[in-house]
């Protein structure tokens, strides 16, 4: 049953007669069950939350009937209370401007409170979705000099062999595989994983087995397990498959097994697919028995764990200290050797996205409270209509517990509307944070509204009842009968609520000018990213990717195929430029080689780069600058001396200079070669600070299998070329999938998602708190003005000018705004920090931000009390005393 | 004394009797509804039956609980003669009136 049949279902059974209870609900279960089995799962759920609707009709009607036979006296608190709701929904009607105004700023509030909510515990609260997930970690490797590493895999190896902490360890590296079916070729997207991983995530094969130590061995490894999506797709559910031979990637392989529905990559940022996307097939990772340096030196295994049951995380990072030292000492690595370190799967997933979260989450709280502030602000300004009626209702016995419940029964009422439109605000923001949200937020696809939302949003409707609600109305339950009759017409509301309505709307003013704060910290970031030289030009090109299948591509023929390609796609209508790459600007590509320069002692603080490889013209296509040298051309080929392009960050890192580097030797990989090129820094991402060193192979110098990725510019619409682009590839190798085809903006946008978004959502907040605020003084100084004319017609008589009155009015406010600021500003110096992680080029106590934010809520004050000061100037003596004494 | 029926008591009723053993709240309002092409709330059937037994019109009893009701008891309706006989009443005074009517109230 979905969470909104089981809310029907509950409303149902409230509203029902308790003697009738059972048999209603029963024959609502079972026309559910006839209805479903007649009509499907929707129609049924429209019956039933009809069905509610219709009994909270009949409900009202028959209880109405009652109370209007009995008096509203007459069936004890029940009825008392539906009396008061009565009466209130009957006031609300005939103030519909208040009425609105309330239940929309509610809505607003208790909706983005909800949305936010349910992403925050979708995102870091939900358990991972694997038994025990809390026994689950990942293991890196770090040292002095680089943190946070995937392991090499001969420490792997090791570790495995020798840990005792852990019931089983595996090892998952990004591995595509083809199908090369020419009617249909295919890109599945792969892992390749070590014997027993289904078995540490607790998720074993439904049919067939896991990978088993024998499958690690070379030439034992052409083994493959389905995922269940692949499995019904291409096999159409055949169990036959289990032990059956496919061609994958141009290699012969078997399947031995098939995984449940519902398992969940779990995911990495390095070599693999993120946590939760979809992963087709999974291929063994050779894990190696010989000992080669190479094995301790390049790091690319990820690694996952599962803890021993009754083994304490304590005694865990002991047994990873010492067994990490044995494996250092007896295999030293320069120039620091590596040490083990383990972060709990679900930290590691979050990770970046519970900043983000946390800052949003604070913003929907700031908000709430706000819209909180500013309803108890229209109900305590509603308070100078309603004394008299209040001081009347006292006179004639009503006690002060039955005047207290009355007005707190309007601040319900008012809650309940505001929260019901709210939660149906929510539903909306759900759905389109789960469909378009950005893809960089781990587990937001399956965010959705259950049963912890709703309590939540009811929570927060019932909870912001009481806190807009209970001060006005002991308040105003609390004026006493002789005061409210005394005073009579004149200023019922008196001056303890005015200091109280002063107070509320200092503390929105603080409220906001946090929010406003932040969100300009977060804009002027966002622009500063966004006006920062990104090192490459994202418009006007396309990119698409390709894996060439090594079986049938060594080094020749794959760079015969890269000119070729390359050749062609530039003869195509409206293509500039082309080539391929390594990786593409902004995705997270995080390769790492250490290397030597030839003529300099092997320095202890190491020599290191980001490796890339392209092919001739890359510079061109991306939109790169040449600093210095020359770039790659198409006779730097495999016999041909070797070369290499450092980017300006290794120039200036190793050579001090582009200049200086240029002609310079360099070792990589057991070859020296020569620096031919400086070209220009592009960073890992827009919010960093700098770029890494990074070389730039030539591919036909150095090949290795991998994906490859072309960057096509063009002088036409860049979409436009898409399909023509993919038709030529195509043409050239009809078994050769192309994937991932796109504008080269749309990758870079993509890196940028989650930033826009928190942007725009943190902006939506500030904007709605600064226009709460505005009219929360605004609402003051007109009341206060309305309620002085006596007080300022007197003065007049006495000789007071119009610029006086103005000048009144002024401080009264300025004493508002400012104590409102000095919070606001004590406020923001303690949250902004939190920004911390999503600020780029900007500081968390930014003054320039803080000072103009300063500003901007004066001059929205000063407008604010303007008018309500003109017209007090305005009013002449005669006039006022007239009035107040109406 | 006689009671005199309101319409949906009467259309109730009527279900009651077409129903016979199988009259219970979900396929009372199941019937009326189908006929009548009119949407009710089951609560609303419950507060009319449980009208028309306080009047002695109708009698009901529990019955056993099922699966496909989440394990809950169904509460059956008959008629009692009173009820039958304020029915007979209701549908003898409907016929009275409409008698050499038939033609024109359909094409009303």
């Amino acid at each position: 049953m979905t969470p909104i049949e089981r809310l029907a279902l509950a409303i149902i059974r409230l509203t029902a007669r308790s003697a009738d209870r059972e048999w209603i609900i029963g024959d609502v279960l079972e026309e559910r069950e006839r209805i479903r089995a007649r009509d499907g799962d929707g129609v049924a759920r429209r019956l039933i939350v009809d069905d509610a609707v219709r009994s909270v009709g009949n409900f009202a009607k028959t209880r109405l009937a009652v109370m209007r036979r009995t008096g509203p006296r007459g069936d004890g608190f029940m009825s008392n209370l539906l009396h008061d709701a009565r009466y209130a929904l009957r006031l609300l009607r005939r103030s519909p401007g208040f009425a609105m105004t309330a239940v929309m700023t509610l809505a607003l509030a208790i909706g983005a409170n909800t949305a936010i909510f349910s992403a925050v515990k979708g995102v870091l609260i939900s358990p991972l979705p694997y038994p025990d997930p809390d026994r689950l970690v990942r293991l890196f490797e770090e040292s002095d000099r680089t943190p946070h590493f995937p392991m090499a895999p001969a420490d792997f190896r090791d570790y495995r062999a020798e840990l005792q902490s852990f019931a089983g360890m595996a090892a998952y590296v990004r591995g595509d595989l083809q199908i090369g079916d020419p009617n249909h070729p295919e890109q599945l997207r792969g892992m390749q994983v070590t014997s027993g991983f289904f078995g540490v995530l607790g998720y074993p094969p439904v049919m067939g087995r896991d990978f088993e130590a024998a499958d690690e061995i070379a030439g034992n490894n052409e083994v493959v397990i389905l995922s269940h999506a692949l499995w019904m797709r291409r096999f159409r559910g055949d169990p036959a498959v289990i032990g059956s031979s496919i061609r994958l990637s141009g290699k012969s392989f078997r399947v031995v097994g098939v995984l449940p529905q519902g398992l969940q990559h779990v995911g990495s940022t390095y070599r693999s697919y993120g946590h939760g996307e979809p992963v087709d097939i999974w291929s063994v990772l050779g894990v190696p028995r010989e000992e080669r340096p190479g094995l301790r030196y390049s790091h690319f295994f990820n690694v996952i764990a599962r803890l021993r049951p009754g083994v304490t995380w304590a005694a865990m990072e002991e047994d990873l200290r010492r067994t990490g030292e044995s494996v250092a000492r007896r295999y030293p690595v320069s120039p620091s050797p590596w040490r083990s370190r383990a972060v709990a799967l679900k930290d590691e997933i979050v990770g970046t996205a519970e900043s983000t979260l946390v800052a949003l989450g604070g913003a929907a709280t700031a908000v709430l409270i706000l819209a909180c502030v500013n309803v108890a602000g229209l109900l305590l300004g509603r308070g100078v209509v309603r004394g008299r009626e209040i001081g009347v209702r006292a006179a004639l016995g009503a006690t002060r517990l039955r005047l207290t419940r009355q007005l707190l029964i309007e601040s319900v009422v008012l809650a309940t509307l505001g929260g019901a439109l709210g939660i149906a605000l929510a539903y909306g923001a759900i759905a389109a944070l789960s469909s378009f949200g950005p893809s960089d937020i781990p587990r937001l696809a399956s965010i959705a509204v259950d049963t912890q939302v709703l309590v939540y949003a009811i929570a927060a409707t019932i909870g912001s009842a009481l806190l807009f609600g209970l001060v006005p109305a002991l308040r105003l339950a609390g004026t006493g009968v002789a005061e409210t009759l005394k005073e009579g017409a004149r200023s019922v509301a008196g001056s303890p609520h005015h200091r109280i309505r002063r107070g509320l709307v200092a503390v929105q003013l603080a409220l906001a000018f946090v929010l406003v704060v932040s969100s300009g910290l977060l804009f002027r970031s966002f622009v500063a990213m966004m006006t920062t030289n990104p090192g490459f030009e994202p418009a006007a090109a396309i990119t698409a990717s390709i894996e060439l299948p090594v079986p049938r591509y060594d080094l020749d023929a794959s760079t015969a195929f890269y000119a070729r390609a390359v050749e062609r796609i530039r003869a195509l209508p409206g293509i500039v430029d082309a080539a391929f790459t390594s990786d593409l600007p902004w995705t997270g590509y995080d390769e790492n080689t250490g290397f030597t320069i030839v003529g300099r002692p092997e320095s202890d603080d190491g020599t290191e780069a980001r490796y890339h490889f392209i092919t001739p013209g890359y510079l061109r296509s991306s939109g790169v600058p040449l600093v210095a040298g020359r770039d790659v051309t198409t006779s730097d080929i495999k016999d041909a001396p070797l070369v290499i392009l450092i980017n300006e960050s290794a120039a200036r890192k190793y050579w001090k200079s582009a200049q200086a580097a240029v002609g310079a030797r360099v070792n990589l990989w057991g070859f020296e070669r020569t620096v031919e090129g400086v070209i220009g820094d592009v960073r890992d991402m827009p919010w960093h600070d700098r770029a890494v060193p990074a070389l730039y192979y030539p591919v036909a110098q150095t090949w290795t299998p991998q994906r490859m990725l072309l960057v096509a510019r063009t002088n036409v619409d860049p979409t436009s070329a898409i399909d023509t682009i993919r038709h030529a590839l195509q043409q050239m190798d009809p078994e050769l999938p192309v994937t991932n085809a796109r504008s080269l903006t749309a990758v870079a946008g993509a890196a940028m998602s989650t930033r826009r978004l928190t942007l725009w959502l943190v902006g939506a907040f500030g904007l709605t708190a600064l226009v709460l605020a505005v009219v929360g003084i605004y609402g003051v100084m007109a009341q206060s003005v309305g309620q002085r004319a006596h007080e300022f017609g007197v003065r007049q008589a006495l000789g007071a000018t119009g610029a006086d009155i103005i000048r009144l009015v002024f401080s009264s406010a300025a004493i508002m705004t400012a104590s409102g600021l000095a919070v606001g500003v004590t406020l923001a110096l303690v949250s902004t920090r939190l920004l911390a992680s999503l600020l780029y080029d900007v500081t968390a106590l930014d003054p320039l931000t803080f000072a103009s934010v300063g500003v901007l809520l004066v001059a929205a004050a000063v407008a604010a009390a303007y008018l309500p000061a003109r017209r007090a100037s305005r009013i002449s003596a005669a006039e006022a005393l007239r009035i107040a004494d109406q | 004394m006689e009671s005199t029926l309101g319409e949906f008591e009467q259309l109730v009723l009527i279900a009651i009797v077409r129903l016979d053993d199988e009259a219970y709240g979900a396929t009372i309002r199941r019937d009326i509804e189908e006929r009548t092409e009119r949407r009710l709330s089951i609560s609303a059937v419950y507060t009319t039956l449980d009208r028309l037994e306080q009047k002695g019109l109708v009698r009901s009893w529990i019955g056993a609980p099922t699966p496909q009701r989440g394990g809950r008891r169904r509460k059956h309706f008959a008629l009692q003669p009173a009820g039958a006989r304020a029915l007979r009443s209701a549908y003898n005074a409907f016929g009275a009136m409409t008698a050499g009517l038939e033609r024109r109230l359909k094409t009303l």
